[in-house]
């Protein structure tokens, strides 16, 4: 365990820090392609809740996913920060999440990262946190976008 | 599709019959070649027994200098008793006699290179010239919403022209382009009566083979490769699935056992059924191999569903012949196809129903396509239907919908079609007031009608189909989305899923 520690304390990881409601969340910067204005989103019939529809970036459909509706908060008001966050995970393609504000870009070393199954034994099967980073004061959720993207099959 | 798996081997030095003479298929049932690797003879003769057209590989290896020396002296008389050097004889269907395919091989490196009117071209510059030309048809499309919405301006004629012009030539471009990468699955399927009836014969049973669909047009690629899968997706439903005639005869069905593979486009895919009216799935027995197998227990056993217990039929090696048959029964299978049919980015489902039959559904992308679209207003969305699926557009006074079976139906020229309203279908917002007429678009799958409500009729264009990625799941509703001239998403109505 001690060896795994040591290991991962070099390593930093940029996160993007957005607004959703009261909270702040982290979006680990190496899945964000681009993040782009609120813009016409088509919707979609029939498919999740949380899915808003679909947009045309440049030529390309990207779907776009309400992360509100995904955790089951109140649906999104947009306002003038509204942005939509572009996600490259893997090879599925891109996917757009909306978030009520974009504040900035911080650098955060391991030892600032609370893994959520260290505070939290009984991990939530619904969460889509898998850690706390810690800057300075404040304290930033940071998405596990496995789960928020992953769960589409059984739904 | 032989040659491909062994050029990732080596290279081949000499072959007969020619590579043209392959893509003709004007082979009959055995070819032969030889193989400059480092792969040893048993790699090579495993992966040659691994397609499964191939009944039996024969290979020995041979020094380089030997083929030389063997193809120096020419003659065929020398080549046969040099006894069949460097060879991997793999003969279709039956075994033949070794010596004469490389006989015949070192004949054909004396004669002259036959000369052809083709090129081979990398499929990725199609695609790289198949996305410029979707660009170029959405750049046509704001060029046309352009013109014709500023009105004062560009009411010059000879822009007009223009305009047109442009459209008639990036129509017939994108055309060109689609013919060169798409053939009709017909030189793949035209094989298969003869190979029903030769099932026919040797398991005994009396069957038939119906085919529709034969002029669906795939990618060049796909066609290519779904010769084999379709193959042995038909030998499965002669074999595992139809029963034999007395069987049949006890439970009432008609003794010939029928065999269907249909072909159709749906949306931005291309669906190939194979079914049967034979026994279907028995999930049962399935699911006591798998036990027996040890693949599961038995508790497991029981939680599953029985579309897992059919998965089970995609695994390697899992047989469930109870004898061996030259047909089937090496547990060499569904999971070969499923791999063949999962690299061209497609997939298989399976519908199955014990004492009545089984079908195979083997969906395949097509990749990139751009369509005739009926462009249709639901409220204020925009959603395009396929021209191709169209029949007609009628008027109909909201007086005249009639009811069968509380359902809403128009009788229209002697036929009865029922009413989708799309609105309600895809969520819309309810309308205040109903109007005294509904535009509605007859569409055609088949022999059946169905006649879709819409608000208003917008026009037809040529659109450009895109997916709606894997994230978004939509019970097929939709099939794609595509943008339009102004920027704007419309959605695709997939009307086969409609009805």
């Amino acid at each position: 365990m001690a060896e795994i520690v040591e290991t991962t304390e070099s390593i930093k990881k940029q996160y993007i820090v957005v607004k959703i409601g009261s909270e702040q969340y982290g979006i680990d910067i190496s899945y964000v392609d681009n993040i782009v204005r609120m813009q016409k989103i088509t919707r979609v019939p029939k498919v999740q809740t949380y899915f808003k529809g679909i947009l045309n970036l440049r030529g390309e459909i990207v779907p776009v996913m309400s992360v509100r509706r995904r955790m089951g908060l109140e649906d999104d008001v947009y306002t003038n920060a509204s942005r939509i966050i572009i996600l490259k995970i893997g090879e599925q393609g891109s996917l757009g999440i909306i978030v009520d504000e974009v504040k900035e870009v911080v650098t955060l070393d391991m030892n600032q990262i609370d893994k959520v199954a260290d505070y939290n034994k009984k991990v939530d099967k619904d969460t889509f946190i898998d850690g706390i980073g810690k800057n300075g004061e404040e304290l930033i959720s940071l998405f596990d976008l496995n789960s928020i993207v992953g769960e589409w099959e059984t739904e | 599709m032989l040659i491909i798996a062994y050029e990732e081997m080596g290279q081949i030095v000499v072959y007969s019959p020619s590579s043209k003479d392959k893509e003709d298929e004007k082979f009959e049932n055995d070819f032969s070649f030889y193989l400059a690797t480092e792969a040893d003879l048993d790699t090579v003769l495993n992966a040659i027994q691994s397609v499964s057209e191939i009944e039996e590989a024969v290979g020995e290896e041979v020094k380089a200098e030997t083929i030389f020396a063997a193809s120096a002296k020419a003659e065929e008389e020398a080549a046969k008793q040099a006894p069949a050097p460097a060879k991997e004889n793999a003969p279709a269907k039956k075994e033949t006699k070794a010596a004469a395919p490389a006989a015949a091989a070192k004949g054909k490196t004396a004669g002259k290179p036959v000369t052809s009117r083709t090129v081979r071209v990398d499929i990725e510059k199609l695609d790289a010239l198949m996305n410029q030309v979707s660009e170029l048809i959405i750049a046509k499309n704001s060029l046309v919403s352009i013109s014709s919405s500023e009105g004062g301006n560009f009411q010059n004629q000879s822009f007009h022209e223009q305009i047109e012009y442009l459209e008639r030539i990036t129509t017939s471009l994108h055309e060109s382009v689609m013919k060169v990468r798409m053939v009709p699955i017909e030189s793949v399927v035209n094989k298969f009566p003869r190979m029903i009836r030769d099932l026919s014969r040797k398991l005994n049973k009396k069957m038939e083979l119906i085919m529709s669909g034969e002029d669906t047009e795939l990618d060049r690629t796909v066609v290519d490769q779904i010769g084999d899968p379709l193959q042995h997706l038909l030998r499965n439903s002669a074999d595992h699935g139809l029963e034999s005639a007395e069987l049949r005869k006890e439970r009432g069905k008609p003794e010939t056992g029928t065999i269907r593979l249909n072909a159709f486009q749906e949306g931005n895919n291309v669906i190939i059924e194979v079914g049967d009216d034979g026994n279907g799935i028995d999930t049962e027995r399935v699911k006591t191999k798998a036990i027996e197998r040890g693949i599961v227990t038995e508790e497991q056993a029981e939680k599953l569903s029985q579309k897992e217990i059919i998965d089970f039929l995609f695994m390697p090696s899992f047989s469930m012949a109870k004898q061996i048959t030259d047909i089937s029964g090496r547990g060499v299978g569904l999971d070969v196809v499923k791999s063949n049919i999962e690299a061209l980015g497609g997939d298989v489902d399976v519908k199955t129903k014990l004492g009545e039959g089984t079908t195979f559904i083997v969906r395949l992308p097509l990749t990139l396509a751009i369509i005739q679209a009926l462009m249709v207003e639901i409220r204020d969305e925009k959603y395009a239907i396929a021209l191709g699926s169209i029949q007609n557009i009628e008027d109909i006074p909201v007086k005249d919908i009639k009811y069968v079976e509380a359902k809403e139906v128009i009788h229209l020229r002697g036929l009865v079609i029922p009413l989708i309203r799309l609105d309600k279908l895809l969520d819309s917002e309810p309308r205040e007031e109903e109007p005294e007429s509904l535009t509605v678009v007859i569409v055609k799958k088949g022999e059946k009608y169905a006649g879709l409500v819409v608000d208003n009729l917008m026009g037809q264009q040529e659109i450009v189909i895109k997916s709606l990625g894997k994230y978004i799941n939509n019970n097929k509703l939709i099939s794609g989305a595509t943008i339009l001239g102004d920027g704007e998403v419309a959605l695709i109505l997939d009307v086969n899923t409609l009805m």
